[in-house]
């Protein structure tokens, strides 16, 4: 039961008066059954602000958006990994199952399992204090991953990360995911990562934000990030992201 | 609270092991090990049974070079400006025998006991208020602020005065002076909330009583644990100085009635168990809960 998401002329603003800013402005959008989608676009285009709207976290919106069906399983990956301090890895993946009515026992096999798969078998037990930056996102992840999500968000997971580290997450991301179809929804502002991991790649305009192109990658898994034809697709992105109407006067126009 | 966005040890990408971390500082974010260096009491944990004995052996250390000064002292000024440690603790063998070591310690620990208990009830209250709210913190901030600034003898003067002077008044005129830096402390944990944590758990539709049980009450822990301690310890001290102005009963009181009597041996035999009493408080039920209940700020690799 994968999940399918419909944003339909979404509109959100901050604030009121002089002071409103509005973040995106008539966003259309259609996420099929299993497709992985990248958001790309500077800071300031309203990525995080779709992603939560997608979540749910942010209703305040203009428009219309629809997740089908309504009772799909949710799992976010945020920027930071966001770990419970004063939690071990296994209970900040438990956590979320306990949340969900699991039993602790149960949750926490569950936990360890998952812990298993992304590598941090043997620091389970540990406080995220004790972890490095890359090892917290994976936490992060196997969290996101246990509760078996039928979409999954994530808002530029692996930039606060350095390259290698990153590197090292995608490869795995791509391979944990591959064992069951699920929607995803990738919110980045690194190009070559967007059309290394997506299916579709939609670029966005900021302030406001709005959809300026939609770039499907037809290249086959499982990819090479320095694949010629990838690399070729992430030129025909740039172009975009570096057009010189880029910021926000192609947006009104299309508006 | 936020984790610090950290590229520490991920270097070799060989292998997943690789990038296990190496022990990192946590920052000292809150007042909770400032509380520690106030007593002059290194932070750093003993990690080997060789090390926890050897700083076991500095304490013992510590306090017999205490003890030596202290007798040296003694000799220096004369026994009966200041009598030495021995002669101390022999006189406390005498208040044993006239019968009021106990209970003096009994009624002054339930007057601290009450005092705390309603100075930590207040400032959980406001704390929570003015963290919460902004317009409470605007209109009211100021007072907690004036208040820490009253100096306790006004404050214990005009609540005998208003409330008369009975055990009521000691408590609550010590919870008034406790109560500022108490509620400061559990504002600063308040504000300390991390929403980004909430929000993590709300997408992962975990219900709101479990993120309040398990995510935001967590976060203001050990910032209420600081205030209580703090509290505590400011509350002992006061209590007696309290007593000595207004009860006829407790530590104070005797330390009052000994130095009317310009007895000097007496009036440290009757201060010493207290305080004797309340360091194995703080270094063994304390410290040791504190350790056990915030460990995971230790970034040590274990």
């Amino acid at each position: 039961m994968t999940a399918r998401l419909v944003f339909r002329n979404i509109g959100r603003t901050f604030g009121a008066g002089r002071d409103a800013t509005v973040a995106v402005k008539g966003v259309n959008l259609s996420l099929e059954r299993g497709s992985f989608t990248a958001m790309i676009g500077r800071s300031g285009c309203g990525k995080s602000t779709l992603l939560h709207i997608a979540a749910g976290l942010d209703t305040g919106y203009e428009g219309s958006f629809a997740r089908e069906p309504a009772g799909a399983t949710l799992a976010c990956l945020f920027q930071q990994p966001r770990l419970l301090p004063w939690q071990s890895a296994r209970n900040n993946v438990a956590f979320v199952l306990e949340g969900r009515g699991v039993g602790k026992r149960e949750a926490r096999r569950r936990a360890d399992e998952m812990i298993d798969l992304v590598g941090l078998g043997a620091a389970a037990g540990k406080f995220p204090a004790q972890l490095s930056g890359g090892m917290q996102q994976r936490v992060s992840l196997a969290r996101a991953l246990v509760v078996d999500p039928d979409l999954l968000l994530m808002d530029e997971p692996f930039s606060a990360l350095d390259e290698l580290t990153a590197a090292r997450l995608r490869e795995e991301l791509v391979s944990l995911c591959s064992h069951k179809e699920r929607t995803v929804l990738f919110a980045t502002h690194n190009i070559q990562e967007a059309c290394y991991l997506a299916d579709r790649v939609i670029v966005l305009s900021a302030h406001p934000g709005t959809v300026v192109a939609d770039v499907g990658v037809d290249v086959p898994r499982p990819r090479h990030i320095d694949d010629p034809r990838l690399v070729e697709i992430a030129a025909h992105v740039r172009s975009f992201v570096d057009h010189p109407a880029y910021p926000s006067a192609s947006a009104e126009a299309a508006a | 609270m936020t984790v610090m966005p950290t590229a520490a040890g991920a270097g070799a990408p060989s292998d997943k092991s690789a990038d296990i971390a190496e022990p990192r500082v946590v920052p000292p974010s809150s007042g909770l090990w400032l509380a520690a260096a106030d007593l002059g009491v290194p932070t750093t944990e003993p990690t080997t049974l060789t090390d926890r004995w050897r700083s076991g052996l500095y304490i013992v250390a510590s306090l017999l070079l205490l003890a030596l000064v202290w007798q040296a002292l003694s000799y220096l000024v004369g026994a009966d400006v200041l009598p030495g440690p021995v002669a101390s603790i022999l006189a406390i063998e005498q208040s044993n025998r006239e019968g009021y070591l106990w209970s003096d310690i009994g009624i002054t620990a339930f007057r601290i006991v009450g005092a705390f208990l309603i100075a930590l009830a207040a400032a959980l209250a406001i704390g929570t208020l003015l963290g919460r709210s902004r317009l409470a913190e605007r209109l009211f901030g100021p007072w907690v602020t004036i208040g820490a600034s009253i100096p306790s003898l006004v404050i214990i003067v005009i609540v005998y005065l208003s409330v008369g002077v009975n055990d009521h008044a000691a408590m609550v005129g010590t919870a008034l002076i406790v109560a500022p830096p108490m509620t400061f402390a559990v504002w600063d944990g308040i504000r300390a909330i991390n929403p980004e944590l909430q929000e993590m758990a709300r997408a992962f539709a975990v219900p709101k009583f479990t993120i309040l049980w398990r995510v935001i009450l967590p976060q203001t822990t050990p910032f209420i644990f600081t205030a209580a301690r703090t509290g505590l310890s400011l509350t002992w001290r006061l209590m007696i100085f309290v007593e000595l102005l207004g009860r006829s009963s407790g530590v104070g009181y005797r330390i009052q009635y000994f130095y009317n009597l310009v007895d000097m041996k007496r009036v440290m035999a009757a201060a010493l168990p207290f305080i004797a009493l309340m360091l194995l408080f703080e270094f063994c039920a304390l410290r040791p809960l504190e350790r056990w209940a915030f460990r995971w700020r230790r970034a040590e690799a274990k």
